[in-house]
């Protein structure tokens, strides 16, 4: 049984619960970052890696905060684990830094996180808070993933450009005049509805 | 009142251990930030200059020129020789804003390459400045005393197809640094002394 | 950044149309998402969020400037804002629930969605990032949030018409025709782009 609910924690944020399309939060960066896989990847793994880290924090906080202040308490532990993602990429990944700018800090405001930690994380011990971090977070990347996968592909003609991987998919016509609404603003909305679409109905089926 | 102090005590510690931890990572990762954002600017310096095995950064360069002011300058030396000065420039004319770029010349006045910093350019449309395609046409051309300009202003450059504004800050900017070169040129030589061993430029 | 009269007209403009929070930054979604199905509660979130950007732009850029900054403690920033952010939006709701029960009763439920509005903070760290003097950063957060409060309420009488009048296929009912639409909107709003640079 023990097991049971230990994979439950861990998959429920992959598809059932999915942050973002189920429960529709961290849609900013979501929209924003995710006009290459990986910028979208990156994303994905820094709100993971907080996620996770805010959840345990808390977890093992949650007999000692009070009630009454547990908000605020919970935004600095979040803050704190923000800044020093913040710093930790600045200092090693300088050009994924750059490219998801402002998004960076701004994961303290991402609603996944303070609504795990006070749905989840004050209420559970610190493995399962762990488990339910990390699944949370891997399905949010997953969702952004996928948008980027969509975006990039069709806005850019390539997949997985800014590394050495980086591959032309439908060929250097394609590149050169692709469906460059998709990586515009107005591709972030519409790739988001349509994906919105697809989560509604497997979730019905 | 008991419920209130102890409000006060737990924040105040989360607060403290917090702004601790900060601090330390912060002391831990000042000087790889630095260290990064130098090897950044490094790495545009050495693609868009031929081979050198000296370098002598801005800052030396002012000192060379007795300028405090002088604007940042690169000059690689190859052999003791002056082979190409490397030059950071930026346009506020594109299309979202500033573009900023990494231009090489060669000491005969010629450009050797050029590469995009930073821009805020319409993706698909104005973000092709950073393309080879469009920067390769700059290899190896004399800026005439006009200035280089698109074809659609009367010059050479075939701007990228839909983002003639765009296009522009590349001529701009890569006038802009050869006017600056010629300005100081005779005196760039003297910063030789100056410059540190630094391998690069292989690959323009 | 040094601007001139002009300049600061043009800042406005750009804060408000060409690079509006909600179209083109992405930033506010969520209360964008969720607050946008009657006129009348996109106007009360808009004005609500209208004062506390401008107000939290101020407070924020004076503690930046002459303490974080000085101190060399700019590292702290988030934190620091995120509680002031969040600190201000419960002194705005005691204040405002004192002088105005009417008020407070209009713009009272969405006084707490602020805080994890990233409109805010965005709006805060931008001003910082963009080096803006204090002119600029009050200038800045009231004209991007106004922008935000325009397109939220512009959005409202969209999906009012789109809820009541017209008939939309079972698929795309709820979020995903929203953010078609938006998407739409979105794409109006490119006209802007580069119409003023900052």
């Amino acid at each position: 049984m023990a097991e049971l609910t230990a994979v439950q924690d861990l998959n429920k944020g992959l598809v059932r619960e999915n942050p973002l399309f189920v429960l529709v939060l961290g849609t900013c960066p979501a929209l924003a970052l995710t006009t290459t896989v990986v910028n979208a990847l990156g994303m994905g793994l820094a709100v993971t890696f907080v996620l996770a880290m805010s959840n345990v924090a808390i977890s093992l906080l949650r007999k000692v905060i009070p009630s009454e202040v547990r908000i605020p308490a919970y935004i600095v532990v979040i803050a704190s684990f923000v800044t020093m993602v913040d710093m930790l990429m600045e200092a090693y990944f300088l050009s994924l830094y750059q490219a998801l700018g402002v998004f960076i800090p701004l994961i303290v405001v991402n609603c996944i996180i303070l609504g795990r930690a006070e749905a989840f994380a004050a209420k559970n011990g610190l493995w399962r808070s762990l488990l339910d971090g990390l699944g949370m977070g891997l399905g949010y990347m997953l969702a952004l993933g996928s948008m980027a996968l969509i975006r990039e592909v069709l806005g850019n003609g390539t997949l997985l450009s800014g590394t050495p991987l980086e591959m032309v998919v439908f060929g250097e016509g394609f590149k050169a005049n692709p469906v460059l609404v998709m990586v515009l603003p107005p591709g972030a909305f519409l790739t988001f509805g349509l994906l919105m679409v697809g989560a509604n109905r497997l979730r019905r089926s | 009142m008991k419920a209130e102090i102890r409000w006060i005590v737990v924040l105040t510690s989360i607060c403290a251990v917090s702004a601790g931890l900060l601090g330390l990572v912060n002391s831990l990762t000042t000087a790889p930030i630095a260290a990064a954002r130098a090897q950044t600017t490094l790495d545009a310096v050495q693609t868009v200059l031929p081979a050198f095995d000296r370098l002598a950064g801005p800052e030396s360069v002012r000192t060379a020129l007795g300028e405090a002011d002088a604007p940042p300058m690169y000059a690689a030396f190859q052999e003791g020789k002056l082979v190409g000065v490397a030059l950071e420039v930026s346009d506020a004319g594109g299309f979202g804003g500033e573009v900023s770029y990494m231009v090489g010349l060669l000491p005969d006045g010629k450009v050797h390459a050029l590469r995009v910093l930073g821009h805020k350019e319409t993706p698909g449309l104005g973000s092709k400045l950073a393309d080879e395609k469009f920067s390769s046409q700059f290899k190896g051309l004399v800026v005439p005393a006009e200035g280089l300009k698109v074809t659609k202003d009367g010059g050479t450059i075939q701007a990228i197809t839909g983002a003639t504004i765009s296009s522009r800050t590349a001529t701009r900017s890569v006038n802009q640094a050869m006017e600056t070169l010629r300005k100081y040129l005779q005196r760039l030589p003297a910063a030789g002394a100056q410059a540190q061993p630094t391998q690069g430029g292989s690959r323009g | 950044m040094e601007l001139s009269v002009a300049g600061y007209f043009q800042l406005i403009f750009w804060a408000v149309f060409v690079n509006n929070f909600i179209l083109a930054q992405f930033l506010g979604i969520c209360p964008f998402l969720g607050v946008s199905k009657k006129i009348e509660s996109s106007m009360g979130m808009g004005i609500a969020v209208v004062f506390v950007i401008t107000v939290s732009s101020v407070i924020t850029w004076l503690l930046y400037h002459l303490l974080l900054a000085p101190l060399g403690l700019s590292f702290l920033k988030t934190i620091v804002f995120i509680l002031v952010i969040a600190a201000l939006v419960q002194f705005v709701e005691m204040v405002i629930k004192k002088l105005s029960p009417g008020l407070f009763q209009a713009l009272g439920i969405y006084l707490p969605l602020i805080t994890t509005n990233c409109a805010v903070l965005g709006a805060a760290l931008l001003a910082i990032q963009k080096d803006f003097n204090f002119l600029q950063s009050l200038l800045y957060g009231f004209a991007a949030s106004v922008g935000f409060a325009l397109v939220l309420v512009v959005f409202a009488g969209i999906r009012q018409r789109m809820d009541t009048t017209t008939e939309t296929p079972a698929f795309l009912r709820g979020m995903p025709v929203t953010l078609v639409a938006a998407g739409i909107l979105s794409l109006a709003f490119l006209g802007f782009a580069g119409m003023v640079k900052m």
